[in-house]
């Protein structure tokens, strides 16, 4: 929206600034000396710059990927190869070493070994009902356990007076 | 087979002679002549001057008052603008923007001459002022011009300087209130605000040159 320049003083209307007298128009010489002073003072390498510009921005962005590159031949340099990791297979579950494997098998007594002759306190139910003993046990105290002396290999002895004669066989060779 | 005169034209008729139309070329755009202006193109960067160097020196002589300082404003705008081409984006017309680098270099211009003249005392302005118009005919209308010029002048330079930039930029640049707000990164209200503050003191200045 450019306004046409306004002619004289005739119709000055401070309210209406487009009427304003305009200012003297420079002379032709005026503005051809403005515009070599223009030309003069601005830099005369413009195309120069541009190039020079771009030379560095190249140079800029060679010198980054150069030093990317660098930075990342140090860093896989330096850096231990990982490790080769290998899928491990599930063979078994190891056992704890037995502590008895150097002994012999020692049989679990059966009901065929054991003979029940009396339970104190009272009457007793064989089955699978009731527990023979079900209460908790107590402890053998060194009141209820006589030492008597160790019968001898390989002769009778009787432990008891009345009870049942004990023979012990005298150790093996083996 | 020869071709035949034609019978209606008598010898004594006077020809009216063809007019010869000359099939110019369309003026290259304002971003066209940037682009070249930017690739080192003096002939591009002769056009934009040409341009709107007229446009320029009545926004600069609007704020500064007097022919030699309007130049240089205008000579300092154009040196600016085209040498930081770079940092035209092209999100406003050239015009646009070379007007607001105009403006700024003018009201620059003017703080600067304002403390030198108050330093020394003298006020540039007001001689150039009083001085008459070499160019007119007639004495006395010369006078009283030159009287409004400086009257306007003075009115201006009483406006604070965001309401004399937009006011300027808007009547003697002819931006739109948009192309204003764009220019000084202010919205267009504010654009609108300013300009009706701006009227509102300069009919109060002037009030004593309406004649009755």
């Amino acid at each position: 929206m450019t306004r046409p320049p306004s002619s004289g003083s005739d119709d000055f209307d401070p309210a209406d600034p487009h009427h304003w007298p305009s200012p003297p128009e420079p002379s032709a010489r005026t503005w051809e000396r403005t515009r070599t002073d223009i030309v003069a003072r601005l830099p005369k390498t413009t195309p120069r710059r541009r190039w020079g510009r771009a030379v560095n921005v190249t140079a800029g962005v060679g010198t980054l990927v150069a030093g990317v590159l660098v930075a990342w031949g140090l860093w896989a340099t330096l850096t231990p190869p990982p490790v080769q990791l290998t899928p491990n297979v599930l063979v078994g579950i190891a056992q704890p070493p037995d502590p008895l494997a150097e002994y012999d098998v020692l049989p679990i007594a059966t009901s065929n070994d054991v003979m029940v002759s009396s339970v104190r306190g009272g009457d007793v139910r064989f089955g699978s009902i009731s527990h023979p003993v079900p209460d908790t046990m107590p402890l053998t105290s060194a009141t209820d356990v006589t030492v008597h002396r160790g019968p001898v290999a390989g002769e009778l002895s009787c432990p008891e007076p009345g009870g049942m004669a004990v023979y012990v066989m005298p150790p093996s060779d083996k | 087979m020869s071709a035949r005169r034609p019978s209606s034209i008598s010898l004594g008729t006077e020809l009216t002679p063809m007019t010869r139309t000359a099939c110019s070329r369309p003026e290259p755009s304002d971003e066209v002549l940037v682009g070249r202006t930017a690739r080192g193109d003096a002939d591009a960067l002769n056009a934009l001057f040409h341009r709107h160097r007229a446009l320029a020196y009545r926004v600069a002589y609007r704020l500064l008052g007097n022919e030699p300082d309007a130049l240089d404003a205008v000579q300092d705008g154009f040196v600016n603008a085209i040498s930081h081409l770079g940092g035209f984006g092209g999100r406003s017309s050239f015009k646009t923007w070379l007007l607001r680098i105009v403006s700024n270099a003018a009201l620059d211009l003017g703080r600067s001459r304002r403390r030198r003249d108050t330093r020394f005392g003298v006020s540039v302005v007001d001689e150039l002022n009083a001085m008459p118009d070499a160019r007119s005919d007639d004495p006395g209308h010369t006078i009283h011009r030159a009287d409004l010029r400086a009257a306007l002048t003075t009115a201006l330079n009483e406006l604070p300087t965001a309401q004399r930039q937009a006011f300027v930029l808007h009547v003697d640049g002819g931006l739109t209130y948009q192309e204003v707000a764009d220019a000084l990164g202010i919205a267009v209200g504010t654009v609108m605000s300013r300009l009706f503050y701006a009227r509102q003191r300069l009919r109060e200045s002037l009030a004593p040159h309406v004649a009755p």
